[in-house]
């Protein structure tokens, strides 16, 4: 089954053209990154997917069914989305902002019941953010709010995950741990997962596949290794890019080449 | 009779104490429960005391007792005060909550109804209405309303966009806006000679002592914004976590933001043209709640309801006991109040 089925979807402002022609299939339980160079419409993409943005042209389909037919709670109840830039002078504490996502699932005047405090509790051990619970979110590091916010959105029981760039601005570590728990996310629990992301490394040891994207087009899709070579990445980028293997496995790693190596090569 | 109260409480008490009621139904009843009694104390405050001397043992008589009291004594509370703290506690109602609402959807805590100049901008719509010769309801109210949205409107066209610059800029315009209507209420005013216009402090700094008690039911029309505004608790709790977050979490954004605004500026022009201008209301009492509450709306909205009217009550009690001759408008003391208030936000904000 597919969670994601994208074909032909192309978006524009007037002659300006965003995104043009894009198509894959995002089966369920994926890790599934889209990748590409600043402006490359990753994250239009994904707003796509989400339900912010509706294409031009093209067919969109969210559990094999088109975005239209879902109404927006419905929607909200199967596809969870955490953003590239979240809020950090929030009032909230932390359990109560996981709790926020319950929110589809409930009435405009229902109340959250234990079951829903049980399921913001299991969100935040799945997120290690237990240990936060009482804290303010102005209180926390950007990786400890970056989990929070995942948090929140797997509170909200999702069949898909989207998120834009949530490793940006963390530190490796920060970064590896939070890429551990989605893939964990997606193996133990069937959620599929499609993340934006500069990390070409990152994604090339956690994702099953990738769509690079390039100025609105479609540059290549597939496993890493078939994805992240030497010819498509310098095509795209615009810059010197070496590819090599990575030490850890049968994955690819990337590096850029700085101008003062460049003579050497 | 007095049976039935025990039991009533007694009701409540449990309801607040049982394991399986909802956190945030307990805490909801709790702080109404106190606020309420806070409110019914102010409001004894408010009639009992006044320039025709207290009238605690009589007005108790009255209420407890049914006592056939001295009849002007009567009048002066019920013809005099009650319509003046009704008022005095719909106004402040109203405002605070106008304030939480704005400062909810803009993310702006400085944001207040008055501040914004839409208060202002319904103050003028309710002067030309007057000036028409329209009937107080619901003629003179409308106008104030299309006052009120037509400045909400160029306010929020000036903050679009998400420069840091928009934010001060949204304060910036408010301010202006001010300034222009101010001058406007008072040309308008200068125009005429006819006293239904009332006088220029009254729109300027607010004066709750115009009310009759026939114009009260016109008061009665906020009640269905306030009840619209409290059905949307939920949503602006996800407002605050961003529009798109919001969107993706089920809310539709833009049309709760279009009945947030429309129903907040509906109730705060009704109010203005009984009232006047009374500012800061919005800015000082949601800030309390919020310090002491949190930001969760289901709370924070009946917090502000009944403490911002027993607020402006206490307020108003001041504004006619301190003078030592006749009164003062009731804004002098709410912008005592909440101007140095508002100060303090912008130089905390600063960082």
């Amino acid at each position: 089954m597919n969670a994601v089925y994208v074909q032909n979807v192309s978006l524009s402002y007037g002659d300006q053209s965003i995104l043009s022609k894009v198509t894959c299939a995002v089966e369920k339980g994926e890790f599934f990154a889209v990748i590409g160079p600043n402006g490359a419409g990753k994250t239009t993409l994904l707003r796509l997917m989400a339900g912010l943005m509706v294409p031009t042209a093209g067919t969109l389909r969210i559990m094999e069914k088109p975005l239209k037919s879902y109404n927006r709670k419905d929607f909200a109840r199967r596809v969870a989305v955490v953003p590239q830039e979240v809020p950090f002078d929030l009032p909230f504490k932390v359990g109560e902002t996981v709790l926020l996502g319950r929110s589809p699932h409930l009435g405009l005047w229902e109340m959250e019941n234990s079951r829903d405090w049980d399921l913001a509790r299991e969100a935040m051990r799945t997120m290690d953010v237990s240990h936060l619970a009482a804290r303010r979110l102005s209180q926390l590091s950007g990786g400890e709010r970056q989990r929070v916010f995942i948090a929140r959105a797997i509170c909200q029981k999702p069949d898909l995950l989207l998120l834009d760039e949530p490793t940006a601005s963390l530190d490796p570590a920060h970064q590896v741990k939070i890429m551990d728990l989605m893939a964990r996310l997606c193996k133990e629990q069937g959620i599929t997962v499609v993340m934006v992301s500069h990390e070409l490394n990152l994604v090339a040891m956690y994702a099953d596949r990738l769509l690079l994207l390039n100025r609105g087009n479609q540059a290549g899709l597939g496993v890493p290794k078939n994805v992240l070579t030497r010819e498509l990445l310098e095509k795209c980028y615009g810059c010197g890019i070496i590819v090599e293997e990575n030490p850890l496995g049968q994955v690819p790693l990337v590096l850029p080449v700085p101008e003062k190596f460049k003579a050497s090569q | 009779m007095k049976y039935l109260w025990v039991s009533f409480i007694r009701s409540l008490l449990l309801i607040i104490m049982s394991t399986d009621f909802s956190h945030i139904y307990k805490k909801i009843l709790l702080t109404v429960l106190v606020l309420g009694l806070l409110l019914i104390l102010a409001a004894g405050l408010g009639l009992g005391i006044g320039p025709a001397g207290s009238m605690w043992v009589r007005l108790w008589e009255m209420i407890i007792y049914k006592s056939a009291a001295d009849p002007m004594d009567k009048a002066i509370i019920w013809q005099i005060r009650m319509p003046r703290v009704v008022l005095a506690a719909v106004a402040g109602g109203t405002l605070a909550l106008g304030g939480l609402v704005f400062q909810a959807l803009l993310r702006n805590p400085l944001a207040e109804p008055y501040i914004l100049g839409i208060s202002g901008g319904s103050a003028v719509g309710a002067i030309l209405g007057m000036f028409a010769g329209l009937s107080v309801f619901p003629g003179v109210s409308l106008t104030a309303f299309l006052g009120s949205m037509i400045t909400m409107v160029l306010v929020l066209g000036l903050a679009r966009g998400k420069s840091p610059l928009s934010k001060h800029s949204l304060i910036l315009g408010g301010v202006m806006m001010n300034a222009f209507f101010g001058a406007m209420i008072m040309f308008l005013i200068s125009l005429s000679q006819d006293a239904q216009l009332r006088n220029i402090l009254f729109w300027l700094m607010g004066d709750l002592s115009m009310i009759s008690t026939e114009h009260l039911p016109v008061l009665l029309s906020v009640l269905p914004c306030m009840a619209g505004i409290f059905l949307l608790a939920r949503p602006m709790n996800l407002l605050l976590l961003g529009r798109d977050t919001a969107s993706s979490m089920g809310v539709n954004v833009t049309l709760v933001i279009l009945i947030l605004l429309i129903l907040t500026s509906l109730m705060v022009s009704v109010v203005v043209s009984q009232s006047g201008l009374i500012g800061f209301v919005g800015l000082a009492v949601p800030h309390v709640f919020r310090l002491i509450l949190g930001p969760d709306h289901r709370l924070l909205i009946p917090s502000c309801l009944l403490g911002g009217a027993a607020f402006l009550i206490l307020c108003d009690l001041a504004a006619r006991t301190l003078p030592r001759e006749g009164e003062m408008p009731v804004g002098v003391i709410t912008a005592l109040i909440g101007a140095p208030l508002f100060i303090f936000l912008l130089w905390r904000s600063r960082a």
